[in-house]
């Protein structure tokens, strides 16, 4: 199609290729100058000697030593790991979400949310108090004589994943549960009424539908996996190195910048393979919606043969439950639901425990808040106020709290401003080199944050950015818009696209349609996007620490502050609040907009 | 440098202007714009403010902010230098290890040792570029409700017969290294000569291989050995000794031997080319009394370096203090440059064993 509007000679089509790649372009060139120039410039190093003599050497090093092909394999394993149980265990609560009544799904969401407001060095000390030797869950078991000695619950590869998992299955969650909103529910009921019992109907009808969701939040979490290294580090045993960690140790301890960039370049090209797979195998159309333009006929066979696969393993699964469900029906006494009433015990007990399992950090820290013990142990002894009167006793933690959240609203308005557009283009269009575009805006999440900031310094230095709040609003949108692109993407992939026609023909403008018929029926997915992107901003400590104004407090710098000078329930205690404050934000936004849909 | 000169021109310019009408006003103005800020270690809290900045805002007028960052700030004097846009004017809690980094790099300006203050310390404790203001060594901790009649040096935690309970080693190729070579009995004096050798290194490794099953936590960052200990998980925790000590403070039952433990410092230095050089300068004398670094000891628990600071303490509390003659005598100093030789090295193989576990 590009190549006839090349060789036509009228400016008309032109004007058209330009209108479709428009949208993308404050996106892509927002990335192209604050990230890609920046970081290249630090990669670029990888080819040089510390001498600036043009060299290899990094790279023989890199495959000399088996260590490095060690750490890649445990990189990419352990990313594997994290996306299967985020998506299997989330699943089963996107669905419930999304398939209960409005007003009980937000008070679930709330807790969905709940590890995403607790700073990540929080969460991991909370880990700690739960799962050591001393811990919540040993002590427990130990006093009910249920074990001799304390259980390695941490410390190996069992900690690693808990700790992340539960960093990221809120957000493959909420990524899922944007798709499923959007599933038409009268389809399943048109599958029963077609005679489809309703575990086959699932399978058949609804869970495809999900499926763009899961591609998407499994490719988020996979990604995002990559450039982990906080639980690894703190959680792990020592053999759980990841390639990120390895990066900021020849960054920061080793000086050995050149090295550091050749790392990166692998961690890159990992992921960049990855994606690649990823569009082979599943297909990125899974995500962008071009299977209407028959993308399967241009899969390769390998495409083509797993796409097969999954339809037949899908159906498999379907008529298995099935005839679980006959058998049972067969075993238990029958029972007459009356019209409407749908009760999923199962589904509740999967939906309910996964909540638990986010929530429970968060369920300790509170009675630790109130704790008079000075370290965060288990159990808490007494109860005080004391640890909350450090947070409101000094004006630095309050004006701290404020302007994060400031910092963050700006951040999520710019990445939406940034990515909505892109994500629409990336969605609807065929676009050549969607899956470099669609890489290009990854990239910022596998990176330790440490060389974006390392890069984004040298610009700002140069642009007199260094030490504004500009400059770490936009540092910070660096990260936040991969999560908008992808989740707005993942929304748009559902969307029916014939409702905008059908308001065009009504004789709504373009305009009008986008904002009355559109943007309603996308309301979900757009304040997912926007809440990834502020939270990310939230927790952000790279760049308030390398490029933010120095004097200024932030949240994440507070707290990491805070937490390096001693360790005691106070962490806890501005946890909590943090919690209850954003907590009663969501409330009264909840309260505000019901009232206002009941008087419209 | 740029951005520097250009700021300073606009400065000069505008001065000529507004200072014929309004000088004072200008002056406070021009203030505001260049703050004094001094780059501080992050786990100090708000003592830097109390020890020095305070007093010397009272001394001098001129207002001191701390800039907290993290650890091994070389990558931030690097790009300061590179760029002319200062993070800060001025740094604290520069090692020693980092001194020599930056000396290499030739990152630094000079300071002033003209002070009475600095001409009483002890020669090898004064650098034309760098003053070292604390000393801290990783010593031999533990919980002594697991160990009542006490531990000695690093040579219990590798017998584990005699010793059982949790261990931990710090995941960091010095650190693990230095005192590996103490647990498997190495004098401390032979420790640089012995490494100096491939099978010196062999040796210290298999001293590796052998502790290596009987360690539960292989710890990363300070706030995690707070935790760590605060909750009773561990029994045998090597450590800084402030960090120890602190946690002691606070309740934990930790106990603390100075035995073969090994010491560095840590100390102010300017970045090249700081817009407040002078003023840091006159702020590194300043610091440099002994009261002042008395004061600073109170919260952080190293040593003081000025021989005098410890006619400024409490005597029983000076006991607790690592440059406390009689600690200091047990110890030996880290030496830098040799870490400055073979730290990489260490890295690497130090990376390939602990992968291979």
């Amino acid at each position: 199609m590009t190549v006839i509007a090349t060789e036509l000679p009228a400016t008309r089509a032109d004007r058209r290729l330009l209108a479709r790649y428009l949208p993308l372009v404050p996106a892509v060139a927002f990335l192209a100058i604050v990230f890609v120039i920046p970081v290249a410039q630090l990669l670029f190093l990888s080819f040089f000697d510390n001498k600036g003599v043009p060299t290899v050497a990094h790279y023989e090093r890199l495959v000399a030593n088996t260590t490095y092909f060690q750490v890649v394999l445990n990189t990419l394993s352990y990313s594997a790991w994290t996306t299967l149980f985020c998506i299997v265990g989330g699943y089963p609560i996107a669905y419930l979400i999304a398939t209960i009544s409005a007003r009980h799904r937000n008070p679930l969401l709330i807790w969905i949310l709940v590890p995403l407001w607790t700073s990540f060095l929080v969460r991991v000390l909370a880990w700690m108090v739960i799962l050591g030797a001393q811990g919540v869950i040993n002590r427990t078991l130990l006093s009910l004589g249920l074990i001799e000695r304390p259980l390695d619950l941490i410390y190996n590869f069992f900690g690693v994943m808990v700790g992340s998992v539960h960093a990221l299955m809120p957000i493959a969650i909420l990524m899922m549960l944007s798709v499923m909103l959007n599933i038409d529910r009268s389809l399943s009921s048109a599958a029963s009424t077609l005679g489809a019992r309703k575990s086959m109907a699932f399978w058949r009808v609804y869970f495809p539908l999900s499926l763009p969701g899961v591609a998407a939040s499994g490719l988020m979490v996979f990604v995002t996996a990559l450039g982990f290294f906080i639980a690894p580090q703190l959680l792990g045993s020592p053999s759980n190195i990841m390639l990120a960690q390895l990066i900021i140790v020849q960054l920061e301890e080793a000086l050995n910048w050149e090295f550091a960039a050749a790392l990166s370049v692998v961690l890159l090209a990992a992921t960049i393979l990855v994606v690649v797979v990823f569009d082979r195998t599943l297909g990125l159309s899974s995500l962008t919606g071009e299977v209407r333009a028959g993308a399967s006929t241009r899969k390769g066979g390998l495409g083509r043969l797993s796409g097969d696969l999954g339809r037949q393993l899908v159906s498999g699964i379907g008529w298995g439950s099935v005839y679980a469900g006959m058998l049972l029906g067969k075993i238990l006494p029958y029972r007459r639901r009356r019209l409407g009433e749908e009760r999923r015990p199962f589904l509740w007990i999967l939906g309910l425990i996964g909540i638990a399992f986010l929530a429970l950090p968060t369920f300790f820290l509170i009675p630790i808040s109130v704790s008079e013990n000075r370290f965060l142990a288990w159990p808490p002894e007494g109860f005080t106020w004391q640890w909350y009167q450090i947070y409101f006793s000094s004006a630095i933690w309050v004006d701290a709290t404020f302007r994060s959240i400031g910092v963050g609203l700006a951040t999520a308005a710019l990445s939406m401003v940034l990515g909505v557009p892109a994500a629409f283009v990336l969605a609807r269009q065929r676009v050549i080199g969607k899956s470099v575009i669609i890489s290009l805006m990854l990239l910022p999440m596998v990176l330790p944050h440490i060389i974006v900031a390392v890069g984004l310094f040298y610009l700002y230095a140069k642009v007199g950015l260094v030490g504004t709040n500009i400059g770490l609003i936009i540092g910070n949108t660096i990260f936040s818009l991969p999560y908008v692109v992808i989740t707005v993407m993942a929304v748009l992939r559902n969307y029916d696209e014939r409702l905008d026609q059908a308001a065009w023909t009504l004789g709504a403008t373009r305009g009008v349609a986008f904002r009355r018929i559109t943007l309603p029926l996308l309301k979900a997915g757009m304040v997912t996007a926007f809440l990834f992107a502020f939270v990310k901003a939230m927790d952000e400590l790279a760049i308030a620490l390398f490029v933010a104004d120095a004097g200024t407090p932030l949240l994440p710098k507070q707290l990491w502050q805070e937490m390096s000078y001693k360790i005691d329930p106070s962490l806890a205690a501005v946890s909590t609040l943090i919690l209850v404050i954003v907590g009663l934000s969501i409330a009264i936004v909840q309260i505000l907009n019901s009232f206002g849909a009941k008087r419209s | 440098m740029p951005i520097g000169t250009s700021r300073r021109t606009f400065l000069k310019v505008g001065g000529l202007a507004a200072g014929a009408l309004a000088a004072p006003t200008f002056l406070r103005k021009a203030w505001a714009q260049q703050p004094f800020t001094v780059r501080v270690p992050g786990g100090y809290g708000d003592i830097w403010e109390l020890a020095f900045f305070k007093p010397f805002e009272a001394a001098t007028g001129i207002k001191a902010t701390g800039v907290v960052s993290k650890d091994f700030p070389f990558n931030e004097f690097k790009i300061s230098v590179e760029t002319g846009a200062y993070r800060w004017s001025m740094a604290a809690g520069v090692t020693k290890d980092l001194y020599f980094r930056l000396r290499e790099a030739d990152l630094m300006d000079p300071i002033d040792v003209n002070s009475p203050d600095i001409a009483d310390r002890p020669a090898e404790n004064v650098m034309p570029d760098w003053l070292p203001y604390g000393l801290y060594c990783f010593t031999m901790a533990y919980r002594e409700t697991s160990f009542p009649q006490g531990l000695e040096s690093y040579r219990d935690m590798w017998n584990v017969a005699q010793f059982p309970g949790r261990r931990s080693l710090r995941k960091r190729a010095v650190d693990a290294i230095e005192m590996t070579a103490r647990g498997i009995g190495i004098p401390a004096e032979d420790i640089y000569p012995t490494l100096k050798t491939p099978e010196g290194w062999d040796k210290v490794f298999a001293g590796l291989d052998e502790i290596r099953p009987h360690i539960a936590v292989w710890w990363e960052s300070d706030p995690q050995m707070d935790q760590l200990i605060g909750s009773g998980d561990l029994d045998i925790f090597p450590i800084s000794s402030h960090r120890a000590q602190k946690l002691k403070n606070d309740g934990a039952p930790v106990g603390i031997s100075y035995t073969d433990g090994y010491f560095t410092t840590q100390g102010w230095a300017i970045p090249k080319g700081s817009p407040q050089g002078d003023v840091a300068r006159e702020f590194i004398k300043f610091a440099a009394q002994p009261e002042l670094e008395a004061e600073f000891m109170k919260s952080t628990l190293m040593g003081p370096m000025h021989p005098k600071a410890f006619d400024h303490l409490d005597a029983d509390f000076a006991r607790t203090l690592p440059t406390y003659p009689e600690n200091l005598a047990k110890m030996r100093e880290q030496n830098a440059q040799f870490w400055l030789e073979h730290g990489e090295a260490a890295n690497t193989r130090f990376e390939e064993w602990i992968l291979r576990g």
